[in-house]
């Protein structure tokens, strides 16, 4: 008995050296210049930015691979760009300012907004010195401001320029599959990252600041819940953005603007753990159906599906949106065209010559969320009351037979009667999250600000982990390709600062 | 003293993990036609990561420290029709817009493979 004791105890005692030891375990330091947590659109100007005015760079990315949602965006803002002037757009810099300060009843960063704006014709030109081309300035609604610059190759284009570029850099240390964890204060002022990955810990310290560019936290159910009020979210082209950034931000002592601001598009809503289904989405987004809520009411001008914006702005309010269209409206999909696009992946007057089948394949999943049928069949599966349904139905028709809409004033042009003698389809349809818009306050040169609004040393934020740039809602009237825009911006100005502060070449 | 502590924890573990994953090659099965050992991929008798992509290179590069798929006759990178989604796409999957991917991502050995590329595709494709 004594000698299995003596014998446990020192088994004991070593393993709990172990377990002691295993938490001491080493953790690399690191000294560089500045270190950037996030290889989005963000994380990669700024790597290139800050390498091309001289100063070393850790780059840190916790995916597998680069660019985040950055792979998916399509175009760049930009105002006075040379594209522009290439095709006759005379819009100003003072004008789009303006005209979004207006759209944002100016309750938003004007000094950042500007600062923005002001240095996108030159970052449009910095990225094609880069390496990436662009199609051009385009529209993605009716009459809006044609600052969208559309890039060749879309996102992933940008991503895979700026990313040639970072590999081959000598200044730029890129490290994948390495979260950073935490924020280094040393003096009151933000030292550095603590990270790992599968080869250990690291604690890499900044002499001249952090650039966190995250992405947001469209992928955080959570925070979504917690900051939108968005019960059951559905996100697309989101991937592990979980707020890291604005986490460490917010643990750091900075202060926050716009949490629970979101991007949003309206589409088919999704089966448990599905895929948005681009085709079907853009179905139903469209302003030849009807829309109806749970009530079976109508409670919007249809038309509203050419801007994502309002679409999904308008849905999101709704228990649960249906849109309903009929054999005709079927027919002029599939022989003319969708009329509403979904950006660029989802072109507008798209024949859907292969509505049948896209329908069929979703009905062989038993998707719950398309109907073909009468309009009894509908309010059976939907639990829509029947009879407020077909008051809704009767009384479009009535309207629509005189090309007028008392009740939405949508344009004749959008106006059928729908032929409740023949099958019905009906899809329901969701706001989907394209990204979160709020995050870390900011001062215009994205330095992170506590809550006396002074800025934290050593700290900055960039691209959809800052806020500040939207109030209420994104806006596609004014200055169109923003996110996209400013995440590459944002990288850039916030580099530039530290180098300036550092003393070094700014370029 | 630190080191053998060290040691003694790094090998439990990767005796754990040894077990866990029983070492057996389900994946990329030519491997295991071939009878390589841990130490052929892993560098050592007892792994306890992950194959560094260096030596993955080291039989299948491109000779210029990279591999982007089988090269055509006249050495050029090559391209294939695949299924993606409701229609095709022409790509080489070794030579991704995404730049280099560790080989491992997708050629995974122990485990089931899997097409990276398909968390935003829709290849109908399998992975060897």
């Amino acid at each position: 008995m004594k000698k299995i004791f003596a014998y446990s105890s020192n088994v004991i005692k070593v393993f709990v050296c172990i377990v002691l030891f295993s938490f001491t375990a080493y953790a690399v330091d690191i000294q560089t210049d500045i270190v950037i947590v996030g290889a989005g659109g963000a994380g990669l100007s700024a790597a290139l930015s800050a390498s091309q005015g001289g100063a070393k760079v850790m780059l840190l990315e916790k995916d597998v691979t680069v660019g985040g949602t950055g792979n998916f965006a399509e175009g760049i803002f930009g105002v006075e760009t040379a594209m522009q002037r290439e095709l006759w757009i005379d819009l100003t810099k003072d004008k789009v300012f303006m005209d979004e300060m207006t759209e944002m009843h100016w309750g938003t960063n004007a000094a950042l907004v500007r600062n923005f704006h002001n240095h996108s014709a030159a970052t449009i030109e910095w990225l094609i010195s880069q390496g990436v081309k662009f199609e051009g300035p385009s529209h993605n609604f009716y009459g809006n401001n044609k600052t969208w610059h559309l890039i060749d190759g879309l996102g992933a284009g940008l991503i895979k320029a700026l990313n040639e570029k970072v590999v081959k850099d000598k200044n730029i240390t890129l490290m994948l599959e390495t979260p950073g964890r935490e924020l280094i204060i040393k003096n009151g002022r933000v030292a550095g990252v603590k990270a790992e990955n599968e080869d250990g810990e690291y604690n890499i310290y900044a002499k001249g600041g952090v650039i966190i560019a995250t992405g947001g936290y469209a992928n955080n159910i959570e925070m979504v819940k917690k900051y939108t009020g968005l019960k059951n979210p559905v996100n697309i082209a989101n991937l592990k953005k979980t707020g890291d950034g604005i986490k460490m931000a917010i643990d750091a002592g900075a202060t926050t603007e716009g949490l629970g601001i979101v991007q949003t598009i309206a589409g088919k809503d999704v089966p448990n753990g599905g895929r948005v289904d681009v085709p079907l989405s853009m179905l139903a987004n469209q302003p030849r159906n009807i829309w109806v809520n749970a009530d079976g009411d109508r409670f919007c001008n249809e038309w509203i599906s050419f801007d994502f914006v309002s679409a999904s702005n308008s849905i999101k309010r709704e228990k649960a949106v249906w849109a309903i269209f009929d054999t005709n409206i079927r027919k002029y999909y599939m022989t003319e065209g969708t009329d509403a696009g979904i950006g660029v992946i989802g072109k507008a007057m798209t024949k859907m010559a292969n509505f049948d089948e896209i329908w069929s394949t979703a009905e062989k999943t038993n998707d719950p969320y398309i109907i073909k049928g009468s309009l009894k069949d509908i309010s059976k599966k939907t639990g829509i009351p029947y009879e407020n349904l077909k008051k809704t139905v009767d009384e479009y028709n009535k309207n629509s037979a005189r090309n007028i809409d008392p009740n939405f004033a949508k344009d004749r042009q959008w106006l059928h009667t729908l032929d409740t003698s023949k099958p019905l389809y009906a899809i329901k349809m969701k706001e989907i999250i394209l990204t979160t818009l709020g995050g870390i306050r900011v001062n215009k040169n994205l330095q992170a600000l506590n809550e006396e609004l002074e800025p934290i040393e050593g700290l900055y934020v960039a691209g959809n982990d800052a806020g500040g740039l939207f109030l209420g809602s994104y806006s596609l009237n004014s200055a169109s390709g923003t996110t996209y825009g400013f995440a590459v911006n944002s990288g850039r100005i916030a580099a530039q600062d530290i180098l300036a502060k550092m003393g070094k070449g700014k370029k | 003293m630190k080191k053998v502590l060290l040691s003694i924890f790094m090998i439990s573990i990767a005796l754990c993990v040894y077990a866990a994953t029983d070492g057996k090659i389900i994946s990329t099965i030519v491997h295991a036609e071939m009878e390589l050992a841990c130490e052929d991929c892993h560098n050592t008798k007892e792994p306890v990561k992950r194959a560094p992509v260096s030596t993955c290179k080291g039989c299948h590069g491109n000779l210029d420290g990279t591999y982007k798929g089988m090269l055509s006759d006249d050495g050029k990178l090559s391209e294939k029709v695949y299924p993606e989604g409701n229609s095709t796409k022409t790509v080489n999957f070794h030579n991704s817009h995404q730049g280099d991917l560790r080989c491992t991502l997708c050629h995974t050995a122990h485990k089931q493979p899997v097409l990276y590329c398909n968390e935003c595709h829709d290849f109908k494709v399998l992975v060897k």
